[in-house]
Order: structure tokens, then sequence, then C-alpha cells
């Protein structure tokens, strides 16, 4: 039964954590701990121990690692102060509240921990038996798959540097360093802003651009924090104003930032007012029913990227023949 | 909101035969010496009700609880409870176990944002107890949650309306534009707003469709009340779980070039691996899931050129065909 062992070794290196004074070396725990005289080498120690320890951490167990001055490993503890509960006062309502809200990462990113806290809550408070009420079920989601999300939390929670790999927007990677202030979701995405040690301002970080795990540093932010940090929205430079005649119903992206639409016998025409690249997309999105520009500027662009798309479609087609 | 009558039942967790996670295990092992310490005596029956497990599965950790301890694991370093006489359970010594485990910054973060983001939802009654929950967990993490925004920017007219007639049992009126460009007038009975991410969606009954529905707040414009009218069948709260399910939709294959390399980024978007084409220099070859072909030409018109759907077959056809006559219509024009 090696799910029997498994549990008993590490029970026993918890109580082992807690129960040392200063810290536990590893060679302390491969001799003493109960559990870790099956390991028949030094690596199948190794693998065994790091294994269990994450295992651990990722239960919610404030394993720290203690290092001398020089930074070297001395062993591992578990402090009482960090893992004595201290009474929250919830109530059976308070229970049902937090186990909707632990749902609501879902399969995201923060799954873990949610379900971790909920655990250790009904742990002590008791299992609520009673469904949260309909209305929250599925009340909220959130999606975020970045692995970097909980880290850059940390940071920013404890004003530390990060250091991690990022890819721009146009595909070139470099290496930045961070003094994450905060982390944003806008249109179902995540964003990190943050001081960039580097280039010595305020950036934006989009998390999926994030190319490598996040390094927390030791170091601790130097620039003064806002005290409610928002994206930088850079300003459009290039403003039209277009008048476009489309078919009626049609169009909602161009409706909905109409400040005019008349109804004429060719289909209603909309006065627009945004960037040429905004107008130009949302142009193309209804292009079947576009059935006049009144913006030389706005045609020329509808009419490139038009062109573009035929070619490109074209040549495919070409391609596909060709091979059969 | 919508009462709902058939919610309110008792359910137990039923016992797994499947074998339970190591960690789940530990988790209740390391909770479970505290609670009985604090509690000298109090039954099997009571211990196990509490932590939702059989009176077997329990024994089975009291056993493994008493073979574990400090090392050295002589009688004064492992674990002592007595479970041998009738019913009863007593704590002789819970070693280093006296009080269960904390819930960390880390953990008590992950439900703060959650809680926050339940707070923002109009119509929620239990805003309260929420509120009273986001600040013990702000104790827990010291320096709060304010780390985390998820905004909902312009949308107040929108929530303050829907959550009117929701209150008030009115129809809602509004012209709404799809993801598919289209435009339409509709006029809805509310049943719910929910949330995904920092999108606001409201869930109706909409009479132009004849259907529960789901409406992006952000995507409605003009809106205003209008008569009262009966919300239909309560168990149409049931009905509606959130967005449709993409997994399920056809995919569609599309070249992309390099400037275009962030739409991978977005979670419904895939690398077409396992297709044995040989691309150009940075070109990119993505599965766009797609619900219908009208989105799909849209989208790919939206990206002006850089995007090239190879399948379906006759979606590239009628792009052709499209931007052909646009082409004629608009060389005329301008």
């Amino acid at each position: 039964m090696p799910q029997r062992d498994k549990t008993e070794r590490l029970l026993n290196l918890v109580f082992a954590m807690m129960s040392t004074h200063r810290a536990i070396s590893r060679t302390d725990i491969r001799d003493n701990v109960a559990g870790y005289e099956d390991a028949t080498s030094d690596q199948a120690f190794e693998r065994m121990f790091e294994r269990d320890k994450d295992e651990l951490r990722s239960m919610g167990l404030p394993i720290e690692t203690v290092t001398d001055a020089m930074g070297e490993t001395l062993g591992y503890r578990i402090r009482p102060s960090e893992y004595e509960f201290v009474d929250l006062e919830l109530s059976p309502e308070d229970i049902i509240v937090l186990g909707v809200a632990a749902q609501v990462w879902d399969q995201a990113v923060l799954s873990a921990p949610a379900q971790t806290a909920l655990r250790k809550i009904e742990a002590i408070y008791g299992k609520s038996v009673v469904k949260p009420p309909a209305e929250l079920s599925g009340l909220v989601r959130l999606r975020a798959q970045d692995v970097s999300l909980p880290i850059l939390l940390r940071a920013a929670r404890e004003k530390r540097v990060v250091k991690f790999k990022y890819q721009s927007r146009t595909g070139v990677q470099t290496t930045r360093q961070i003094e994450p202030w905060a982390v944003i979701c806008r249109e179902g995405n995540w964003y990190c802003i943050g001081f960039d040690l580097d280039r010595r301002e305020q950036r934006t970080f989009k998390l999926p651009r994030i190319q490598s795990s996040v390094t927390l540093s030791a170091e601790g932010h130097t620039a003064p924090r806002p005290e409610n940090p928002t994206m930088e929205i850079p300003e459009p430079e290039d403003l039209i104003t277009a008048a476009i005649t489309i078919a009626p119903k049609r169009g909602a992206m161009l409706r909905r930032n109409a400040s005019v639409i008349d109804r004429t016998d060719s289909g209603d025409r909309l006065t627009v007012h945004g960037s040429l690249a905004d107008l130009t997309q949302w142009t193309l999105l209804a292009l079947a029913d576009v059935v006049e520009i009144e913006s030389p500027v706005l045609t020329a662009e509808v009419l490139a990227a038009s062109e573009r798309i035929l070619a490109g479609h074209r040549a495919e087609r070409r391609a596909g023949d060709s091979r059969g | 909101m919508n009462e709902s009558s058939q919610d309110t039942g008792l359910s137990v967790e039923p016992e797994t035969l499947v074998a339970e996670p190591v960690s789940q295990r530990i988790s209740r092992l390391l909770a479970l010496v505290p609670w009985l310490s604090k509690r000298p005596g109090i039954t099997m029956t009571k211990t196990a009700e509490h932590f939702g497990i059989s009176v077997d599965t329990l024994t089975k950790d009291l056993w493994q609880l008493v073979l574990c301890g400090r090392p050295g694991y002589g009688p004064d370093q492992l674990v002592d409870i007595d479970f041998w006489d009738d019913d009863r359970i007593w704590v002789q010594d819970p070693q280093t176990l006296a009080l269960p485990m904390r819930i960390n910054s880390d953990e008590a973060i992950a439900l703060s944002i959650a809680l926050r983001r339940m707070n923002q939802i109009p119509g929620v009654a239990e805003k309260e107890s929420i509120n009273r929950l986001i600040g013990k967990m702000d104790a827990v993490t010291g320096s709060g949650a304010g780390v985390v925004e998820i905004p909902t920017t312009d949308q107040s007219v929108q929530s303050e309306l829907i959550e009117a007639a929701l209150v008030g049992g009115l129809s809602l009126r509004f012209d709404y534009s799809t993801a598919q460009d289209e435009h339409s007038s509709r006029t809805v009975v509310p049943i719910r707003v929910f949330s995904v991410d920092d999108y606001l969606y409201l869930a109706a009954w909409c009479d132009q469709a004849e259907a529960v529905r789901s409406f992006r707040f952000d995507r409605m414009a003009q809106v205003v009340l209008a008569e009262p009218r009966d919300p239909g069948s309560p168990d149409l709260t049931d009905e509606v779980t959130g967005l449709t399910d993409l997994a399920l939709a056809p995919a569609a294959l599309v070249l992309i070039e390099a400037e275009l390399a962030w739409v991978i980024e977005e979670v419904w978007v895939s690398r077409a691996t396992d297709h044995s084409r040989s691309l150009l220099d940075g070109q990119i070859l993505i599965q766009v899931p797609y619900l219908s072909k009208d989105w799909l030409i849209r989208w790919i018109l939206s990206m002006g050129g850089a995007a090239v759907v190879l399948e379906p077959a006759d979606c590239a056809e009628d792009i052709t065909v499209i931007v052909d006559r646009a082409i004629h219509r608009l060389s005329d024009s301008g």
C-alpha cells in the first residue's frame, strides 16, 4: 500500500519540521524521519524529498528554507507562528459564500489555493451541507491560465522585484526587471502594471507574453507606487470622421460608435469618429454590407486591405490546386 | 433575483470508491488532531459528520495518526489518541498539532479576488456577507487585495437599469450588437446577471429569440425600462450556465502572418500542430473554433489580409466573392 506509506512519511516530515528549533537538515531528515529509510540512493532520497516538500507546500504548509549568511541551505522548518490558525469567526452563511468564491476560479490558475483555503476552513468550521443559493452559483467566473499570475500578485503584495523574459507584440524577446504594482483584468486578458527598472518608467505587461518563469528577487521596490495604478491608454494619433452608408441592421461596431444615423434610400448613413485603424477594422467586419464610404483616406485603407485579403486567399487556392 | 424553490435541499457528499488524493487526506489529518483536541470525548459519528467522511474512513485516519510523530518515535514522540472504548475519542498528546493550520496569504488572496468580483455584480443579495468576508481575507493577507483590479468601465447606466428591472420585475428594451456584428432591437425579461472575467452578462428571456439568451453589457445600447412582466418559469435560472462551449465547436484552419502572432494568446485560439504543411518564415498555422461561418468570415476580414482561411474551403470561396464585390462597389464611391 504505497499510499499509506506516503501519507505516513509526509506527516512525519511535517512533525519533524514543526518540532525543530532552528532547522532540520536534509541529512537529518534522511537519517531520522520515518519513511525515508526506503530511499535506496542519494538520488532517490533527493527526488523523494523534493517531491514531498513541493506537495506539502501546495497543500498550504509554510515550509521555510533556512539559509546561512552565505546563502547556503541549512535546512527546513515550519514555524508555529506561521502555521497556527487565527480564528476568522465565520458563520455557516459565510462558509456557503466562501464555497461559491472558491468555485470562481474553476479550472483557472488560482483554483488550487482557493480550494486549499476552503478545505482548511471547512475542517475547522464544518463542511456546509446546504447548497448555495441558485443565484450565486455560476455568478462569477475568472478564467486566467497564466502561471505568472500568483507570483506577480505576491510580488505586488510584498513589494518585491521580479525578473522574466517578455515577448513584445511584434515578437521581440527581452529580459525585464519590474517592480509590480497591480494586476488588472481587461477584456478577458490579464496585465501587470509596474515600474520597469531598465526603462525607468511605468510599463504594462500582458501576462500571456511572459515567456519564462518569473523569478522573485529579495530586493524591494524603489519607485513610488501610484495610489491607483492604471494602464496607460495610448492616444490614437490619427483620428478621423467618416460617413459610411450600410445596409439596415448591419455593421454593429460602426453603429455603436456612430454619432449620427440618417436613414437614406441606399441604407443607413452613419457618421463615425475614431482612429483610422479602428474605423478600417469596423468597416471590414461589415464589408459585405457596406454600400458607400465618404472619406478618401478610409476608402483607400479599406480597399488596400481588401486587395490583400483577396490576394492571400487566391494565392492559397492556387497553391492548394497545384498540390492537388 | 428569481426565487428558486428547488435548491434548498440538503446534499451530502457521497463516499467515493476511488482512492482519495494524498493531499486531501493529509489536509484532513492535520485538521483532525486540533479539532478533536478541542472536543475531548466527542463521538466518532459526530466527528465523521463534521469532516464529511464515513466512520470507517475516520477509524483508518485515527490509526494512521497514532503511527506518526516526531523523530525518535518513542511513546513520548508519537501522536496519542484513545479511540478504543465505546464511540468516543480522546486526544492524549497532539504533538505539534494543537492548533489547526491557518490559511495563508496566497490562499486568502485567491478568495479575496473572487469575493471582490462577486461584490461588483448588480442584484446580488449576499453583499453584506461578501463585504464582511473581504475584510476578513484582507486581514489575512495584511496588505489587502488592492493589487488586483477587475474594472467594469462605463456600464453603470446599464447596471442601474438592469438592477432596477430585476428588483421591480420589469422588462427591458435595448439595441444589441452581437459578436457577428449584427444589430437588433430586443425586448427581454431579465433573469439574472453573471460575469466571466471582466465582462458582465444579462441572462434574460428574449422575445425576439423566444428563448433564454445572454447579453453582454457593453454590447447593449439605448437601454430603457419597460412594462412589468411575469418572469416566467423559475427554473430558467438553472439553464443559464455561462458561455457557449467553444470546445464543441468546429475549428477552422487559418494561416496568419507573424504580425498577428498575438492572436495565439487568445484562450480560444490554438496552434495547429498536426498539420504537415510547410510554412514560410513567420507564418503560423492556427485553429480557430467558430460557432457560425458568418462570424468566421467577418473575423478573417477584420484582420485586413494578415489571416487566410484554409479550411473550411467554402469560407475562403465566400470571402473572395464578398471582397471582390466590395472592391467594385467601393472603387466607385469615396
